[in-house]
Order: structure tokens, then sequence, then C-alpha cells
């Protein structure tokens, strides 16, 4: 069961209950808004990840769900039960920190038991569980190892195993994969993910690196400044990011200077600096008066070549220098005394070569632009 | 903030236990404090009459004042010793892998684990041997030896949040090895030292077990300690307070540095 | 500043131009002469003889100083222990102004003479003192307790000035303990009782067994409460040991006693580092 309505949280009708939901969920301290009216619907088995750059409040939103720290407005429900007020070791919400959090002074074994000792089950399910843990992550023959005889990859599946061998009724990540180095990440987000998948763990992660969460996540809710900018599939975020902010956030991307003005006939138009007009795409919430804004289009929506194009718009440019990133192709163009940065793949059919100094068109589609009022 | 987690909280009954164990952790200096500004005969607490003339009487009394001058004495060259054999000790231990670290590590601490009246035992026995009599020589060396595994203690700790690769890039640019020490390293150690020179001046200027073997009696613990066993005046209480002042200024410096 | 092979070596020559003949040879002497033979007439003779053990260990008058000692250092190992962990465990939870203040109380009295100290306890345990005062006026009792040079009154004494040095260590390790892990047991679903014996307990024992070590070794070898504060039917060996060598000149006797001593403490010492690898092998590696 992955990836629930497209462009828009699920909403809960008579027949499917949201696993967990935060209703309204607020948070401020010391005058600063931490979290603002947050509503955000989870369902079981769904994996979703809370995507923002440090200080947009997703660590913040993990430690209300856990208990951490209390909502000053709102409600918090799991399985229809109300979290607010159930202090932390009631909650069945067991965590992956960022630093794994692993008991020095007890083996593996005992470090993945410590939820079930907690839990008062009989000795003969706690001892089938921590197997369970153990071969489930690859963490055969280790049981009687200390944490600090073990690598970095291996701490981090036993603070998986940990958490899993509670049967949380959801699992939170915190930052669970900084800490690797990048091989070694992704090796582990696509086992990781294959195991949630298979156990139909209900997963909340937070991370600030795009790919860690593309990787994982059924849904994405993209934060900002305390709230939810986006919250949907990979694929359509990144298809139709809603707004400039969410957009910035998923890839490298340019930006341009631009004038909106309103053409005869009522349509906005974009004019930039060089004079080039062109239809504005979808203008965002905010900016409805002509005025000046800022465009972004990704290095990857935006192609070179010899002459300009019939279908999108097109603008002279110089090459500046083109570097080798192994899949891709990295082209520093300088465009009406602009930077501009195209991504494109390797070796791609009807490619021009990009040698420095020659004189190219770079063209896009407007419909892959967005706005931004200029702050 | 509200704080859903019970075990970080204190609670009021672990809050009354905390204040009972400062009162008990201070109430002998507070009461010896107070009865140091009697004005009779008695340590009576609290002082009936207060004055100052116990204070006065101390800093007449030939005997208090002459071992004040040779504690004093004696601390200031110790600690000396202790700062320069300390330091130079905890470079070479931190700096350095060599055979036998460890096992040095340990040796250099003993002093403190080792019961200083066995050393002054030892001492007494063995300073003939080294041409050496009882007295502020002997008692300088000793104290020193106290005094070292504190200042080691305390460079150690500065040196463990030190960059060595600050010293690398001194030397990189051409700066030799002596100058880098002195210009880059010991700047950066010296709260360490100070606050190691500190606490072995202060173990000094109190010690007891060490001097009552090599000495002749005369440093100033020694002679308050015989004035209490034989006289029931405040004037044990007034010198304290005079020596407790001292240790208040100097103790934010320990505090600050072993903590910071 | 790996230049040489010497260069540890050079670093470390000031303190052992100190501590070899000041503080190894001086040891190396006392368990020599330890096997002399104290002439009646005061003069220590070179030869070797264990009579002066056999007194130590088998002498009734000896045997009971040793186990005085014995006693107060274990008693007050104890004790202080036990009144020092919840105090640490307040200061590590306080925020950090209050936390200073708290700290500078502990670390006050390790500054202040000894003898300010005793005198201090004087006052307060003598008969007519504030304890007995106190007890008087409320009724509690009929006559005042004797508590000063009494062995009650200088445990009182011998405590007070070794508590700093349990509540030291155990406030470090506790400070060690990464919140992170407190944090991680209640989110696995252990109550804050079970936390405490599960998390916190356990990774305290290093900071118990440090602090167990400093104030054994130091009550053992005390000279300046039993002094101060002591009474002579109850002997403590560090007197002891100066009377015999300052007043008796049974320098061999003496240095039998004090090689017990150094036998008794460093032998604790040892125990208390295997009993931590047993208890707590985790911790050597943090």
């Amino acid at each position: 069961m992955s990836g629930a309505a497209r462009g828009a949280p699920p909403t809960h009708d008579a027949t499917t209950v949201a696993e967990l939901e935060l209703v309204d969920v607020g948070r401020f301290f010391d005058g600063v808004v931490a979290i603002e009216r947050c509503n955000l619907a989870i369902n079981r088995g769904e994996i979703v990840a809370l995507l923002g750059p440090s200080g947009c409040g997703k660590s913040t939103l993990l430690n209300l769900i856990a208990g951490f720290e209390v909502p000053d407005t709102g409600t918090i429900r799991l399985r229809g039960r109300v979290l607010n007020g159930v202090p932390p070791h009631r909650r069945n919400t067991a965590m992956v920190f960022q630093h794994y959090a692993l008991f020095p002074h007890l083996t593996v074994a005992r470090n993945i038991a410590y939820g079930i000792e907690a839990r008062g089950l009989d000795p003969a399910t706690r001892v089938a569980r921590v197997n369970d843990m153990l071969a489930l992550l690859k963490l055969d023959g280790l049981g009687e190892r200390y944490p600090s005889q073990l690598s970095g990859g291996q701490r981090q599946r036993v603070a998986i195993a940990r958490a899993l061998a509670v049967q949380p009724d959801v699992l939170l990540l915190d930052e669970a994969f900084s800490a690797l180095d990048r091989n070694l990440r992704e090796d582990m987000q696509v086992e990781l993910s294959l195991l949630l998948r298979r156990l139909k763990v209900t997963t909340i992660l937070v991370t600030h690196d795009q790919r860690e969460a593309f990787s994982l996540a059924d849904r994405i809710a993209v934060m900002q400044g305390g709230r939810i900018a986006q919250i949907d599939t990979p694929r359509m975020m990144y298809e139709r990011p809603s707004d400039s902010y969410v957009m910035r956030f998923l890839g490298s991307i340019n930006t341009m200077n631009a004038t909106l003005q309103t053409a005869p006939g009522g349509k906005p138009r974009l004019r930039l600096g060089d004079g080039l007009e062109f239809d504005a795409p979808e203008l965002p919430r905010g900016i409805d008066q002509p005025g000046d804004v800022l465009v972004y289009i990704r290095a990857e929506d935006i192609s070179i070549g010899e002459r300009p194009s019939a279908v999108h718009i097109g603008r002279p440019a110089t090459v500046a220098l083109s570097t080798f990133l192994g899949a891709q192709e990295r082209i520093v163009l300088t465009c009406g005394g602009q930077q501009i940065v195209v991504d494109r793949p390797v070796n791609g059919r009807g490619q021009i070569e990009a040698t420095a100094g020659r004189p190219v068109y770079v063209e896009f589609d407007p419909a892959c632009c967005r706005l931004a009022r200029v702050d | 903030m509200s704080q859903p987690d019970d075990t970080q909280r204190n609670g009021t009954a672990l809050r009354l236990y905390a204040a009972a164990v400062v009162v008990f952790l201070l109430l002998p200096i507070a009461v010896a404090a107070a009865v140091a500004f009697n004005n009779g005969e008695r340590p009576d607490f609290p002082p009936a009459q207060m004055s100052l003339r116990w204070f006065a009487s101390v800093l007449h009394s030939d005997l208090l004042m002459d071992g004040l001058c040779k504690s004093v004495i004696i601390a200031v060259a110790s600690t000396v010793l202790s700062a320069v054999a300390g330091s130079a000790a905890a470079i070479a231990i931190n700096h350095h892998r060599f055979a036998g670290r460890t096992l040095i590590q340990t040796f250099l601490m003993l002093p403190i684990a080792l019961p200083a009246i066995v050393l002054g035992l030892g001492m007494l026995f063995s300073l003939p041997m080294l041409g050496l009599n009882v007295g502020l020589v002997a008692a300088t060396l000793g104290h020193a030896v106290l005094g070292i595994p504190y200042v080691i203690a305390m460079v150690l700790a500065s040196l463990a949040n030190f960059d060595r690769s600050l010293e690398r890039a001194s030397l990189n640019l051409g700066v030799g090895p002596a100058r880098t020490f002195f210009r880059i390293t010991l700047p950066h150690i010296r709260p360490g030292v100070i606050a190691g020179a500190i606490a072995a001046f202060l173990l000094s200027m109190d010690n007891i077990s060490l001097s009552l073997f090599i000495t002749r009696n005369d440093t100033l613990p020694l002679r308050l300690m015989q004035h209490m066993l034989s006289y029931t005046d405040p004037s044990v209480a007034a010198m304290s307070v005079m020596l407790l002042l001292i240790s208040l200024v100097l103790l934010p410096f320990i505090a600050r540095t072993r903590l910071g | 500043m790996q230049r040489s092979a010497y260069a540890p070596w050079i670093w470390l020559f000031p303190a052992g131009a100190l501590l070899i003949p000041f503080f190894l040879l001086p040891l190396a002497i006392v368990v020599r002469n330890s096997v002399y033979f104290d002439d009646p007439q005061g003069l220590t003779v070179p030869a070797f003889t264990t009579a002066n053990y056999l007194k130590v260990l088998t002498d009734p008058y000896y045997v009971k100083v040793l186990s005085n000692t014995l006693l107060v250092a274990a008693i007050s190992t104890v004790v202080s222990l036990l009144v020092a962990f919840p105090f640490a465990q307040f200061v590590v939870r306080t925020s950090d102004s209050a936390r200073n203040l708290l700290l500078w109380c502990v670390y006050v009295p390790l500054y202040v003479s000894v003898i300010m100290r005793a005198f201090g306890w004087t006052i307060i345990l003598a008969d007519s003192g504030l304890i007995n005062h106190l007890l008087l006026r409320l009724g509690l009792i009929d006559a005042p307790l004797r508590m000063l040079f009494e062995a009650e009154g200088m445990m009182v004494g011998m405590i007070h000035r070794y508590l700093p040095l349990m509540i030291i260590p155990l406030i470090t390790a506790l400070q060690k303990i990464d919140g992170n892990l407190l944090k991680a047991s209640g989110n696995l679903g252990a109550s804050g009782a079970r936390t405490f014996l599960r998390v916190t307990l356990p990774m305290s024992v290093p900071g118990m067994v440090a602090g167990g070590q400093l104030v054994f070794a130091g009550v053992l070898s005390d000279y300046a409460m039993p002094a101060l504060m002591g009474s002579t039917k109850f002997q403590l060996i560090a007197p002891a040991i100066y009377y015999e060598a300052i007043t008796n000149s049974s320098w061999a006797l003496a240095g039998a006693m004090a090689t017990v001593v150094l036998g008794l403490v460093a032998s604790f010492l040892i125990a208390a580092n295997l009993l931590l690898k047993r208890l707590a092998p985790w911790a050597l590696t943090l």
C-alpha cells in the first residue's frame, strides 16, 4: 500500500481511519513558532518523510510524536487514541536516533531486548524476537558484542533492530543515515526500504537529504518555517513543485530576475532583463500584482542547442565550462550577463558538444518555471 | 517549557535533600568563621559579642606568623616545582607514544593515591642519605611531589581539547619546536597549569601528614594543630578565616578551568 | 612533535628528578627499614627480621588499631557513597547557574584548611555545642550526648572531610551519560524507575569506584582527623605510625606499620580496578 491520493494529503472518510493524525498541532517557545498549525495524516504501513533544512521544524514534529515535547495546540492521535498527555514511555513510538543512542554498557542482544524487557514479555518470546531481529538486520553472531566494538553501519542496524523489536505503532527515524558515509548510506536506505515495506511498518523519517527522502518515502512532506509546504509522492513533488521553496529544495536551480506584467488580453507575461518575453507560468499565491519577481528553473529543465527552438523559449548564451560528473554533464554558461547551470545526461541523443567559448542557445519550457517575490 | 519526561526532573524531596547536604558541607566552616569574631575567651557560637580581637591576636603571634611565613615559602616554591614538572610530564604523556606510557602515567599519579604518611616516614628515613635535613627544603621537595599529579591532571584536561594541528601549522610555517611550544602550546594549556598550580598551592598550605615528618613542626597547619590541642580560644578560627579568604579568591580559577 | 625518540624522556625529566629520589626512594626505604631491628636503646639496626611484621599483625594492640582503621574506612566509604549519589544526581539535573553554585559548595570544603573544619566540628559536637543545645532545647534528650572526642564524632568529621571526593567523581560519571540514552530508554517503554536502574545506575559504576578509591585510601591514612577529633579509646593507624616513629624512635616498627598500610591501600586500589573491569568492561573503552 504505497502512495495514497495524488497531490493532496489523504482525507479520511468513515472507511479509512489514518494510523497517525496530527490535527492543528502547534508548538512555540521563546517567542519562536517552531510548528505552525500542522495537519498531517499517515496511513498504516506508509513511509512518510519530513524533508527540510535545519530549523524548519521537522525534528520538533518528530519529538512531538514521540512525546519528548508537548504541543501547545492541537491533537495527536495514534490509532484513534489521543496521545496528548501520554508520557513518552507509554507511546509505542520507537525511535532511531541520529547517533543511535545505543546503551554502551549492554551487549547488542541486550540492547535489542531492552524495550521488550520493559514491556514485561516472557523470556521465551524475548529470546525469539531478539534472534529474529538479529537475523532480519543481518547481525547474526554479533549478539554478545558491545556497541563500542561495532562499526558505524552495524551500530545503525542495532539501533533499527532495537526499535523494531518492540513492534512499534509508528517507527520514527531521526536523521538516521546522516552519520554514515555515502555508499553505506545508500545501501542501507535500499535495505531498510525493502524491510519496512515487507514488515508493513508505519514510518516517519526526518531528513535534510533529498535523495534519502526520495529513495525511502511513499510520500514526502517538505517543511518550511514550521509548516508543511507541500506533501506529495516523490514523483508528483518533483514534477509539480507547488512553489519555489519546494523546487529550490529538490535540485539545483537557476534564478533569473524578471518583471511581471499584464499583457493586453489580461494574460500575465514575464519580461527578462534582456527583453525576452514569455507567458508566465501559473502564478503562485501572493503574486498577483505586476512588479519585480524571481524566476526559478531547474538545471535539468534547460537544454542547449545550436539554433533557437521553435517550441520553447530560447536565449543566446556562451559556454563557460563543462564538467563531467559521471552520469551527468554539468554545463555552466553565461547568458545575458548571468550565470546559468544546465545538467544533462552524458551522450544524450542529438546533443551538441559543449566546448568552452561556444555560442549556443539555451531553451526551456516556461511551464517549468516557478516564481517568487523579490524579498 | 514543559517537561513530560519524569526521569529528568528534580522533585521537592530531592531538593530538600540537596539543601541538607549543602548545609552539612558548609556548616562547620560557617560556624568556625563566626566564632573567629568572638570577643570573649571561649569559642562561643553564636558569639555573644563580636570583635576583631582574635585576628589582631593572631597577627601579633610570632609563632603563627612565623608558621604562616614558612608555609607560604614552602607552598610557593613547591608549586613552582610541581607546575614545571607536571606540565612537562603532561606534554610527554599527551604528545608522545612511547613504551611504558601507561605505566609511567600511573606512576606519576601515585602520590595522590598512596598514603602521605607513608611518604612522610620514608622521606624522614631517606633524607639523610641525600644529605638533607628536615626543614624548609625537604618540605618543599615533598610538597612538590604531592602536587605533581594535580598539575598533570589539569594540564592533560587542557590538552584534551587542544588541536595538535595548530602545532603542525606552526611548524609548517617555519617556526621551530621550542618557539612553537611557547607561542602556541603554552598559551593554550595555561589555564590547566594555573588550575593545577593553585590546587597544589592550597594543598601545600594545608598539608599535615607529610609535614609532620619532614619539618620541625613549624609550618602553619602544624602550629595551628598544636595550638588547638592545647588551647580552646578562637585564634585558630581567626587564622583559618584568613586562610579561607585566600582560598576563596583562588577557587574560582580552579572551578572554571576544570569544569568549564 | 615527534622529532626524536628521546623527546618524551626529556619532558619527563623534571618529574622524574623529583619523584625518583623523593617518592620512589622513600617508599623503598620504608619497606627496607621494616625488616630492620629496633634496638631497645632507640637505634634501628640493619638486620633482617620479621619481628616487626609479626608484631603489627598479631599483637592485639596493633591488630585493634588496624581493624579500627579499616572499619572507619569502610563505613566512611559506604556512607559517603549513599549520601553522595542522590546529591550528585540532583546536581547533574540542575540548570547551569544553580549547578555552578552547588559545585562551589562541594569544592570549598576541599580547599578550606582541615584544621578549620575540625575546629568547626568541635564547636558543633561539643557537650555544650550546637547539636546538644538543639536536642536539649527540643527536649529529645536529658543530658548532653558525648560526641566530641569519641569515635562517632570523629566519623562525622571524617565523612565531612572526604564526602566531596565521592561527590565529584560521581558528578563526572553522571554527566557523561548521554541524555539521548535516557530519552531512548523512555522511548523504548522504560519507566523512570527502570531507566534509573538499567541505565543510570550501571553507567555510574566507574564514578562510584573512583570515589570509593579516593575515600577509602584517604580515610585509611588520615592523620589529622584522629589527632584533632579522635578518641584515645579508638586509635587509628596514622597517629600510631607517627608515635612509633617520632616519639618512640622505633623506625623499623613504624616502617612495618607503614608498609602494611601501603599494602592495604594498594590492594584496595587494585581490587577496585579489577572489580571495575568485571562489572563494567564497557567503561574502559569509553
